[in-house]
């Protein structure tokens, strides 16, 4: 008897890539983006040291990479409808909870955690810009905002793209978390088909090169963008 | 009226008293060169001007306009930035920029100047510094002396009424020096109202018409260079000009090679290539 069925390991392909994907890179890319937000907004409460908000920023940094990610997911997945049950039974709101879609919430949950990651990296790469060239923009008239917008973050994205990059990598593959919400992601598709078939060595060793091959991907895109942003350094 | 009257300024980091009540008056296109040991506060007196640093007392008039330096309004600093350029001591070139843009970033983004327009005045003001040829190179593709010079374009490009100079050459290496100076030597023959904070002896003597001594955090000595420089009335003067003409002496250098640094600076003693104001 062979160890693999190769055979059935190629037909669920489909299944796992055209579905799976799509929900996978949509968690990722949205809650990256959201996360970015954050991110540079906590950041910068941070580096300026706005009272109230700079220590709300070091909490919820604190509490979100302390926590399992997983337990995240659960205490989101079945605490805000709770909540929301409740607002509405209060203020007579009349929010459809059974309505909002799981993938909703895990928007929420993973822009929460990987906000507070890139919370950290936006930091130090913006106090990586040396203060001489903040200063060369106040002396030539520049605000803030505009010595933030032109000067600040250009350089400090250069900085934080590789640490981005493994932070966005390792978003993708926390995405396989989403199925204890019973979101159909990759590894949702292939415990349906497991689930179904008993096949259950193949199904996950086809998610697996599955995110393998998101990676590579990904690791090459980075290469590249990593080459572009860093054009204005001297060449070896 | 002297287009800038400095009166009383005071600054300190937290208990440390760095200045103890400065008073300056710079008439328009005046050079004033001001030297001192280091800790003298003579770069946070400048830096104190367009308000880099907070000072906590002091008046300013800055062309025309009276302004209490223990409480700037927002308004007080947009006014001094505006008329105003500094050329500091790091370059501080902005580094994910060309030459050029580096030039054109202030014309574009603060005196809002179409694209083509400020890239014809960015590259008048880098043809001026020797720079044109290099106007694509990033920063960090130039010399420490060819950064200054385009930071010098980028400050004239702004169309100032004064420059502030924060030590331009000190992080020079020796024979990057007389480039730079003698770029700032166009830019005061060509009448620019200049405040230079310099250890450059010579160059004060060239260009100055008036030294300011300060030690201490306070204007020890002011007059024209000749009286400064060459009979310094005050010991602290004359143990910090003995000092620095002796560190400017021959000395040896890098795998024990003897370097004469900027040797061209000890020729110049005697004729005056910039005319007196």
């Amino acid at each position: 008897m062979d160890i693999l069925d190769l055979q059935f390991m190629i037909d669920c392909v489909p299944q796992i890539f055209i579905q799976g994907v799509p929900i996978a890179l949509k968690i990722g890319l949205v809650s990256f983006f959201f996360g970015l937000l954050i991110g540079l907004v906590n950041a910068l409460f941070k580096i300026y040291k706005v009272p109230v908000m700079s220590q709300l920023a070091t909490v919820y940094i604190s509490f979100f990479r302390g926590t399992p990610l997983m337990v995240q997911i659960l205490i989101f997945y079945y605490g805000i409808p709770i909540i929301l049950r409740a607002v509405n039974a209060k203020y007579g709101t009349g929010i459809d909870v059974s309505g909002v879609p799981a993938i909703d919430y895990m928007y929420i949950v993973y822009s929460l955690n990987i906000g507070s990651y890139l919370s950290e990296s936006t930091r130090s790469a913006i106090l990586s810009v040396p203060h001489g060239q903040v200063e060369a923009g106040y002396t030539l008239g520049m605000s803030t905002p505009k010595i933030l917008r032109r000067i600040i973050i250009p350089q400090a994205l250069t900085v934080a793209l590789p640490n981005y990059g493994n932070t966005f990598i390792g978003l993708l593959k926390d995405t396989s978390l989403a199925f204890i919400a019973s979101v159909p992601e990759i590894i949702g598709q292939a415990k349906i088909i497991a689930g179904r078939t008993s096949m259950f060595f193949e199904s996950y060793i086809v998610a697996a090169l599955i995110y393998w091959l998101l990676c590579i991907i990904l690791e090459q895109v980075l290469r590249i963008l990593e080459k572009r942003a860093r054009r204005h350094e001297r060449r070896a | 009226m002297p287009f800038m009257d400095i009166k009383g300024l005071r600054m300190s980091y937290g208990s440390n008293e760095v200045l103890k009540g400065v008073d300056l008056s710079v008439e328009k296109g005046q050079r004033v060169i001001i030297m001192g040991p280091s800790g003298s506060g003579k770069s946070t007196f400048l830096r104190c001007l367009n308000h880099l640093e907070k000072s906590s007392h002091g008046e300013m008039v800055f062309d025309g306009r009276t302004i209490n330096m223990g409480k700037w309004t927002k308004s007080d600093i947009r006014f001094v930035r505006a008329d105003s350029a500094m050329v500091f001591q790091n370059y501080n070139l902005f580094a994910h920029r060309t030459a050029l843009e580096n030039v054109m970033e202030g014309l574009v983004q603060v005196k809002k100047i179409k694209a083509d327009e400020a890239r014809k005045t960015a590259e008048y003001y880098l043809d001026k510094v020797g720079m044109l040829e290099r106007n694509d190179y990033y920063p960090s593709a130039l010399s420490g002396g060819q950064q200054q010079r385009a930071a010098i374009a980028r400050a004239l490009a702004m169309n100032p009424k004064v420059v502030f100079f924060d030590e331009p050459t000190s992080a020079l290496d020796p024979e990057l020096v007389g480039e730079v100076l003698n770029v700032m030597k166009q830019v005061a023959e060509e009448g620019m109202t200049m405040l230079v904070v310099t250890h450059e002896v010579s160059f004060a003597r060239d260009v100055a018409d008036v030294v300011v001594f300060m030690d201490g955090g306070v204007v020890v000595e002011i007059g024209p260079p000749e009286q400064v420089l060459d009979n310094p009335q005050h010991e602290r003067t004359q143990k910090f000009l003995n000092m620095i003409s002796q560190d400017h002496g021959i000395g040896l250098g890098e795998e024990g090679k003897t370097v004469q640094p900027n040797a061209q600076s000890y020729t110049i003693k005697a004729k005056r290539t910039v005319p007196r104001k």
